[in-house]
């Protein structure tokens, strides 16, 4: 044998723990549908980590070949007994197993280089590239940060959809929700945020972490395809647990992330964790409590599922200067069914967030995308973190499409409508058009402003919607290779000083004059 | 109902009552009130309490082979003093714990056992 080798195994018998200190026991006396009631382990704390002495009884051979050490989590203390989900394979837990506590509540191992990474939601890497650097443990349940602790939402961060970022602003330590029926393009957006964090400048830009609740393997894998070839996995980090893995691990995967997410806001960096989707976790957490025979309530939810997830949601923050400003900025997702706001969990996360995005089915099916009712979309806070120059361009777009909506009805009888009117209606048709955008192609914030500011000053005029989006691109184009120092100036300052104005006003003449074909066709 | 019936019959032998006496009367009581269907698993939810007490009241000690008992008595002693254990105690031989001992009383547990700590020492080289 090599002598590093054997230096090492020497290093490690060193640092051996040889103590003789008793270990606080239980025994296993039931077990089913991932639940384990254990006798004795009378001091074990609510969410401690126990190990089910899965190698009892085999030989060291056997011992060593399983390397799968079964964990519990302790959620029922009851009378005479505790009740532990089993997280992994609960078929290698037997009646009469040792169980020893380890005195620790349950907790994931985290540092920098989980960054990039795919795990499970017990932290452990799952995409085969080899063990993950750690510095240190972080609790998966901890008490969110008090009010002294933080400071108010006052910095962007930026979807790279127009829509959003125009009309519902997201800042950084704001908890906006996603939410619509299935296939209105939640996810979607989700990930182009993401993808978008790439235009951020190095040092701004947030760690991202995407946690898939539940989701088909097939779907998180394909986002990771997407997130990789945008060039944004170097900067995100998965977590992922499908539909096949037990419910206590659905149930911990969110907390995982805020925990992963805690490590980097403590040292000051940004977070952008993408929860998909809150609604799986609560079916998960549903399940889970009937097994542990917790009264169910409403819908069958057992009553701390407001608790569950305002506790989760109110661990994403922004910190005050003192501990460092980072923040966490949650975008939990939730499925409606046929539209129906009103169900139990998306009014509770309704009510705990600061805003929602409403994705409609119908919008979604009329090829407005992203398919955002953007009537009834809000951001309670995210208009103060808004930058200078956007807060410039957008207040005009809000009105327009409200007016435009008023009007909307009318459109079938175009021919009998005033002047006036028709000219709404075209202006708001317009606007419509320029705020659709393809899947994976977020906008960087500057270019939205030129092409925003562009639709408030006549970039449009004279155009047929269906040439809206040409126009934008060729204009977009036009921009960056003929006023490039205009570009430059909005994207280093953030602002539309009169000057900036002034030369894009006169882009637009120049560019309409130059490209007078995009408006006769 | 039956938790409540089982914790009583535990007080009454806690207490000294005669064995007879208490399943007498726990029958009588369970008839009268219509619970005599659930006298078994009344009486089988007390037996496993008696066991487990008896298991975890007497400290047991399990070592590799026969020999250890005498060659680890010094580690045996201080093992079953640090667990608080007083009287006679179980010895169980277990070849699959290779050497050292395990002590068990009351829930707690002392694992001086080879295999464990190899497979600890193979765990923090491989991690």
């Amino acid at each position: 044998m090599s002598t590093p080798i054997i230096e090492r195994i020497k290093q490690e018998i060193a640092s051996l723990d040889t103590s003789s200190l008793p270990t606080d026991i239980g025994v296993v006396t039931s077990v089913g549908d991932g639940i384990a009631t254990l006798s004795g382990l009378t001091g074990a704390q609510m969410m401690e980590m126990v190990v089910f002495a899965a190698t009892e009884g085999m030989t060291l051979e056997q011992s060593l070949a399983t390397d799968v050490v079964l964990y519990g989590l302790v959620l029922n203390l009851e009378e005479d007994v505790v009740k532990v989900v089993v997280l992994g394979e609960s078929m290698l837990v037997r009646e009469g197993m040792t169980v020893h506590r380890t005195g620790k509540l349950l907790s994931v191992p985290v540092g920098e280089g989980i960054v990039g990474r795919v795990v499970n939601a017990l932290g452990e890497m799952i995409d085969g590239k080899g063990a993950i650097k750690t510095d240190r443990d972080m609790p998966i349940e901890r008490v969110a940060y008090g009010v002294m602790d933080r400071s108010s939402v006052n910095e962007p961060i930026h979807t790279g959809i127009k829509a959003i970022d125009s009309m519902i602003p997201i800042g950084r330590g704001q908890r906006e929700l996603i939410i619509g029926d299935r296939g209105t393009g939640k996810t979607t957006i989700a990930i182009d945020t993401i993808i978008n964090q790439k235009y951020e400048p190095k040092e701004k830009r947030p760690i991202c972490i995407y946690v898939a609740i539940g989701q088909k393997r097939s779907k998180t894998a394909n986002i990771m395809g997407q997130l990789e070839k945008a060039g944004a996995m170097e900067y995100t980090t998965i977590i992922a647990t499908s539909a096949s893995e037990a419910s206590p691990l659905l149930f911990l995967a969110p907390f995982t992330g805020m925990a992963i997410g805690e490590y980097f806001m403590q040292q000051g960096k940004d977070v952008l964790i993408i929860l998909d989707d809150l609604s799986k976790h609560a079916v998960a957490y549903r399940q889970m409590s009937l097994l542990l025979r917790r009264p169910p309530g409403r819908e069958a939810y057992p009553g701390d599922i407001f608790y569950l997830h305002s506790r989760l949601l109110e661990r994403s923050a922004k910190l005050s200067e003192e501990l460092g400003s980072g923040s966490i900025t949650a975008l939990p997702i939730i499925e409606t069914q046929e539209g129906d706001v009103s169900a139990y969990i998306p009014t509770n996360v309704i009510s705990i967030t600061d805003g929602q995005i409403f994705l409609e089915t119908d919008l979604f099916n009329k090829g407005i995308r992203p398919a955002l009712n953007v009537g009834i979309s809000v951001s309670r806070v995210g208009s103060s973190a808004q930058t200078k120059a956007m807060k410039a361009v957008a207040g005009k777009i809000r009105l327009e499409l409200a007016q435009f909506r008023e009007l909307e009805a009318f459109m079938q009888f175009a021919s009998d409508l005033d002047a006036d009117t028709k000219a709404r209606i075209d202006s708001g048709r317009k606007y419509v058009e320029m705020l659709k955008q393809t899947q994976n192609n977020p906008m960087p914030f500057y270019k939205q402003v030129i092409s925003i500011y562009g639709a408030n000053n006549g970039l449009f005029d004279g155009a047929k919607p269906e040439a809206v989006r040409t126009i934008e691109d060729t204009y977009q184009d036009f921009m960056n290779r003929d006023r490039k120092e205009t570009v430059d100036v909005i994207m280093n300052t953030r602002a539309l000083s009169d000057e900036v104005k002034e030369a894009l006003t006169k882009s637009i003449a120049d560019f309409k004059e130059a490209n007078a074909v995009l408006y006769t066709a | 109902m039956e938790k409540v019936y089982v914790q009583a019959v535990m007080e009454l032998l806690a207490s000294g009552s005669d064995i007879e006496t208490v399943l007498g009367n726990l029958r009588a009581v369970m008839t009268a009130r219509g619970h005599v269907k659930a006298l078994p698993t009344v009486l089988g939810a007390v037996v496993r309490t008696l066991e487990e007490q008896s298991d975890t009241a007497v400290p047991s000690i399990t070592i590799a082979r026969e020999s250890d008992a005498s060659a680890l008595a010094g580690e045996i002693k201080t093992a079953l003093n640090t667990l608080g254990a007083k009287g006679a105690h179980t010895v169980t031989v277990d070849d699959s714990i290779i050497g050292g001992i395990i002590a068990t009383h009351n829930h707690r547990q002392i694992d001086q056992s080879y295999r464990t700590k190899l497979v600890t020492l193979y765990q923090s080289i491989t991690n």
